[in-house]
């Protein structure tokens, strides 16, 4: 037991040569004292102020803020003058250097006494106190350090708190760092030991530190990245689509929860969404007027149908509908109808083909027939004339003839003859200059023919030969009876009851727009 | 096919358009018995072009004014899928005006005679392919007839039910409701 306590003692003595030649001041560091290297600063005064109540006792550093919590401090190395005391682990009775550190003495201690292992592990080993020589003044120096805790994965701001208590400082690898960044790596390591010559410390703990990157998804772009910003990174936006800022986070690199270093570039990609646009009505618009008025809500047009501007050109249909909610540039067909149109022209086709090409024109056909000169069936005139622009579904009237139908003139005298077809609108044409009735006509009864065509007529005269005086009388009578027979049959011809013609003319469709009913 | 001369024949109208016809027609005119009977003949010849129109071409038309037929062949256009249709309810009146030039003797009246086919639909199902119509359905199909003479109030001619799947004789592929673009 004693052998073993004397190799204990030449392990102090060792250990103090070296913290004399460490000092450099230490002339006195061979007397006998108690060995508080490595013990807690409050352990280590209990233990001096046991050994020797009147010692003075100085602390490197002298003051120490009440932030700094003591029991974390050790002692590093000491320097007595007095004469060499024995090591004790008896309780202190009277602890003033210990009261005016307000501090509390503990009831039972048991010193550390082993040199070579300056920590706060403790020792088996004890010894029998040996009081100081109160007639020699005794003065113990004090030198502290304190442990480097464990700092990774801990925030700056509990580390700091961490180091604050150890009256250590955080030494951050950035400008700004937040409060909640994340420490990586750290040095010195942890338990290391710093010699607090000052305080704070003079030797910082130096800590790389890592940003958790937050989530940003459907956030706006510019609280994303105020948040980026404020959590010590650089906002990288970068906008997509045509809407009005701001827009709304879709995507984020790196994604929420990695940890870069601190000031690292956050990709953050927004959609500016456009609010889908309702489709204004534009039927019946100018077509440039439509565009504009489309055009002012950020839509387009595409014109199906372009006419010349003479035939008034308006917007007939639209697609999407109006009302439709469409996306911002959306183009939207406008069917282009015209509200006049050319006349086409008609002359000289048959009344069928004519009527067919102004309806198609889109408008109406109104065929006037009549006995007129021209060839029968076939338009002779029309109004308007052709290529004249009129409105839509005006009246194009056809001037058709109907021809006049030759009147049956045979055994009739020429003038009677030829009066009946100047009535009919036919003329009476040259033929033998007989004096007899009309045998022959050309064209013949009946015929339809142009109005004011010519007749042909022949007479049959019967060749002189010194007939009777008798005969002659006879052949007038029967000459003035056919003729008076001829003009009765003319005159009933010209009373027979009128013509009755009826046409229909082109049908005309018209949807009821305005009545349709569908749901 | 029916056709508007078969529909006024079930109704018993067959002659009410023409008989109406002569009847403004002789308000106007003083015409002796015989020219009279000859202008009845005459109309009632004339609108033979008027009864022929079939329920097919009301129907066509109607197609063409249907807001979801109309929707659906765009959107079948421009997705390049079929699109199926149900519409409640489909009331469409079509009007067929033409103008009956009467010419007697020297004296010439135009009368414009208005026919009125109303279509309803009642839940109709269609489907749309390519802008166009290649199938449709109906419960039910109504069709009422009214005609009216100059200015003369419209007289009802009668209604009739018929069934759709006989008055539509769809083309294989289909009839088309939306202009195709090129």
């Amino acid at each position: 037991m004693r052998g073993r306590r004397g190799s204990k003692w030449v392990g102090s003595l060792a250990l103090l040569a070296l913290s004399g030649t460490l000092l450099g001041a230490c002339s006195t560091s061979n007397i006998d004292h108690p060995i508080t290297v490595g013990l807690p600063y409050p352990q280590a005064i209990e233990v001096i102020a046991g050994w020797c109540p009147t010692a003075t006792i100085r602390v490197v550093p002298d003051a120490l803020p009440g932030s700094i919590d003591p029991n974390l401090l050790f002692v590093a190395a000491e320097f007595y003058s007095a004469p060499v005391p024995s090591v004790t682990t008896t309780p202190p009775q009277d602890v003033p250097k210990l009261r005016a550190a307000r501090l509390r003495p503990s009831q039972t201690h048991t010193s550390t006494t082993s040199p070579s292992t300056p920590d706060d592990s403790g020792s088996s080993t004890s010894v029998e106190p040996k009081p100081c020589d109160s007639s020699v003044p005794t003065t113990a120096t004090l030198r502290l350090e304190t442990p480097v805790p464990r700092l990774t994965e801990l925030t700056v701001a509990a580390a700091r708190t961490l180091l604050d208590e150890r009256g250590l400082v955080l030494d951050v690898d950035a400008w700004s760092i937040p409060d909640d960044a994340v420490v990586l790596s750290q040095e010195p390591a942890p338990a290391a030991r710093i010699r607090l010559d000052a305080l704070p410390a003079t030797t910082p703990v130096a800590v790389t530190v890592g940003i958790e990157v937050p989530d940003l998804r459907d956030l706006a772009e510019d609280v994303a990245c105020s948040t980026v910003e404020a959590a010590g990174l650089v906002c990288d936006l970068l906008v997509t689509g045509r809407g009005p800022a701001p827009g709304r986070v879709t995507d984020q690199a790196p994604p929420p929860g990695d940890v870069v270093p601190p000031e690292s570039a956050v990709r953050v990609s927004a959609l500016r969404e456009v609010a889908p646009v309702a489709v204004p009505s534009v039927l019946g618009e100018d077509p440039q007027l439509a565009c504009r008025a489309l055009d002012s809500v950020d839509l387009s047009c595409r014109l199906e149908g372009l006419a010349e501007p003479d035939l008034e050109p308006y917007v007939a249909d639209q697609a999407p509908a109006p009302g439709d909610l469409v996306p911002v540039g959306t183009a939207i067909a406008l069917t282009i109808a015209t509200r006049s149109t050319r006349v086409p022209a008609v002359t000289g086709m048959t009344t069928e083909a004519a009527c067919a090409a102004i309806v198609s024109a889109g408008l109406v056909c109104s065929a006037l027939s009549g006995p007129r000169t021209g060839e029968p069936g076939h338009v002779a005139e029309q109004a308007p004339a052709a290529d004249q622009i009129v409105r839509r579904q005006s009246v194009v009237t056809l001037d058709v003839p109907t021809g006049v139908t030759v009147p049956d003139v045979r055994d009739l005298t020429r003038d009677a003859a030829c009066q009946a077809l100047t009535d009919a609108g036919l003329r009476c044409g040259s033929g033998d200059a007989g004096g007899g009735t009309i045998t022959r006509q050309d064209p013949p009864a009946n015929s339809v023919v142009a109005e004011g065509t010519e007749v042909v007529l022949i007479t049959f005269t019967e060749p002189s030969s010194g007939l009777p005086l008798w005969t002659i009388a006879l052949a007038t009578v029967v000459v003035v009876a056919i003729a008076v027979a001829g003009a009765q049959r003319v005159t009933r011809r010209l009373r027979r009851p009128p013509v009755v013609r009826v046409e229909l003319g082109p049908i005309a469709v018209r949807v009821r727009v305005d009545q349709i009913a569908e749901r | 096919m029916t056709t508007v001369g078969a529909l006024l024949e079930r109704c018993d109208a067959s002659r009410v358009p023409a008989d109406a016809v002569s009847r403004h027609l002789t308000a106007m005119l003083a015409l002796p018995p015989f020219t009279q009977a000859v202008v009845a003949r005459q109309v009632t010849a004339a609108l033979e072009k008027v009864r022929d129109i079939s329920m097919s071409d009301v129907l066509q038309r109607a197609w063409s004014v249907s807001r979801s037929l109309q929707r659906a062949g765009r959107e079948s256009l421009t997705t390049g899928q079929r699109q199926t249709v149900h519409i409640e309810g489909f009331t469409v009146p079509v009007d067929y005006e033409a103008v009956l030039r009467i010419v007697i003797g020297e004296q010439r009246i135009d009368v414009a005679l208005r026919l009125t086919v109303a279509v309803e639909l009642a839940h109709t199902t269609a489907a749309v392919e390519r802008g166009r119509l290649v199938w449709v359905n109906s419960e039910a199909f109504t069709v009422r007839l009214s005609c009216s003479v100059a200015d003369l109030p419209a007289k009802d001619l009668g209604e009739a039910r018929l069934n759709l799947a006989l008055e539509v004789p769809l083309p294989r592929d289909g009839l088309p409701l939306v202009a195709v673009p090129a």
